[in-house]
């Protein structure tokens, strides 16, 4: 059987024209004794004269198409793909910073003024409305410009309480524990990271005192008032809508 | 004056367009034979032939002469064949069984030109050729890959190792398996 293995092994090479006249002598008697074997070079001779019938030369002619496609290609702009390509990233690249100026309130500064009135306006009405429909009814913060929230933005300040809390948990935990609280409330906003890990919270309730209940949340005897606040970077502030 | 690939492709790359339609001249037979082998479509063929020259073309700054430039264009050959033969399902199953040959099968018909056989034997071995080719159909790519080059184009180990980019030892061994797939799918069929 080792045997058999072994010439199985030498007619593959025969086929693929490695071996030596030599080898296929010996192969030869080997298959005068071996019924087996000899099937199995039989059947794989007539594969291999099969496989060499379907060589066939063909004639085609293919160079005027190729060249006139190529000369095709040559004429067009000067401005070649990786060119066009980079511009097209650029483009895009522009549209995506414009487009997020835009979205994140990059704009607010030219818009500030004119939308000044009309904000505090909703913001009011919110304020009024949501102790009966709830501030998402009142104004829907979902799909609205949350940029006319951000802490940079003047709110009208008067209209909102700011809490200061101290904590012992790091941003990670913090962030984790506003997710398992977000259904009741809405987190509008999350401005900066503290090292302190105080929290000042922009609420536009008496609430706020439930979620740093939920947050395990200690207020903070050293009061920071929300325009001390944009000025340091060493806490956490929070804007955080109660939505029922 | 007989310009060689390598003179022919330096050309090529300076602008000397006319330079790459002596290597299209040159090459396209082969590079026909071995696409027309995989897709079995005569247009097929010719499409695959033509986007393997303006790729080569396009391409031709990044040959690093260290193959030869038919080696590289028949393995963009192989390459852009088998990408169509995936994309066109339908030639995937390509020859029914049952399908009888017509004039339609031509263009990769097998001819027979054995004077010393017989009508019947002529028949016979026409079929027999006839099932081999539906066999290959059934092989893998892989397997498909090394039947065409090494054994119907009949190019050498190393040539084929170097178009498909593998090792001989590879080659080999892919040839031992794809010889054996192929017998195992003609004595299923009858045909062995």
């Amino acid at each position: 059987m080792d045997n058999c293995r072994k010439y199985k092994k030498i007619i593959h090479e025969y086929l693929n024209k490695e071996r030596s006249d030599q080898i296929k002598k010996e192969l030869d008697t080997h298959l005068l004794e071996c019924i087996s074997c000899k099937e199995y070079f039989d059947s794989m001779l007539i594969l291999n004269n099969s496989l060499k019938r379907l060589k066939k030369d063909y004639t085609i002619d293919v160079k005027d198409a190729v060249m006139k496609e190529i000369e095709k290609q040559q004429s067009k702009p000067a401005i070649n793909r990786k060119v066009y390509l980079r511009y097209a990233a650029a483009f895009a690249c522009m549209v995506v910073v414009v487009g997020v100026y835009i979205m994140t309130g990059g704009f607010h500064n030219i818009q500030r003024d004119k939308n000044y009135n009309d904000t505090n306006k909703e913001l009011s009405e919110v304020q009024n409305e949501e102790t009966v429909f709830g501030i998402t009814t009142a104004f829907d913060f979902e799909n609205q410009d949350r940029s006319v929230l951000s802490p940079g933005y003047k709110m009208n300040q008067e209209d909102l309480s700011t809490y200061n809390y101290i904590t012992d948990k790091n941003y990670d935990e913090i962030i984790g524990d506003i997710t398992s609280v977000s259904d009741e409330f809405l987190i509008l906003d999350v401005c900066t990271v503290t090292e302190k890990n105080e929290l000042s919270f922009i609420s536009y309730n008496i609430d706020t005192e439930k979620i740093a209940e939920k947050l395990n949340l200690k207020k903070d005897s050293n009061y920071k008032t929300d325009e001390s606040a944009s000025d340091n970077n060493e806490y956490v502030k929070l804007i955080i809508i109660y939505s029922d | 004056m007989d310009y060689s690939d390598e003179q022919l492709i330096n050309m090529s790359i300076k602008g000397d367009t006319s330079a790459f339609g002596i290597l299209v001249e040159r090459y396209q037979n082969k590079a026909y034979a071995i696409s027309i082998k995989i897709v079995q479509n005569h247009d097929d063929a010719l499409d695959c032939v033509q986007d393997s020259f303006i790729k080569a073309f396009r391409n031709l700054g990044q040959f690093n002469f260290q193959s030869s430039f038919n080696t590289w264009l028949y393995r963009i050959v192989t390459n852009s064949s088998l990408d169509l033969l995936r994309k066109n399902k339908k030639y995937q199953n390509d020859v029914p069984i049952e399908k009888p040959l017509t004039d339609d099968d031509d263009e990769y018909f097998i001819q027979i030109e054995d004077e010393k056989s017989g009508v019947e034997d002529i028949v016979q071995s026409n079929e027999t050729v006839l099932a081999v080719r539906r066999a290959i159909n059934e092989l893998s790519d892989d397997f498909k890959k090394v039947i065409i080059l090494f054994e119907i184009e009949q190019l050498s180990l190393i040539e084929v190792s170097r178009i498909l980019n593998v090792p001989v030892g590879t080659v080999k061994s892919r040839l031992f398996r794809a010889r054996e797939r192929l017998a195992s799918i003609l004595k299923e069929k009858g045909t062995f």
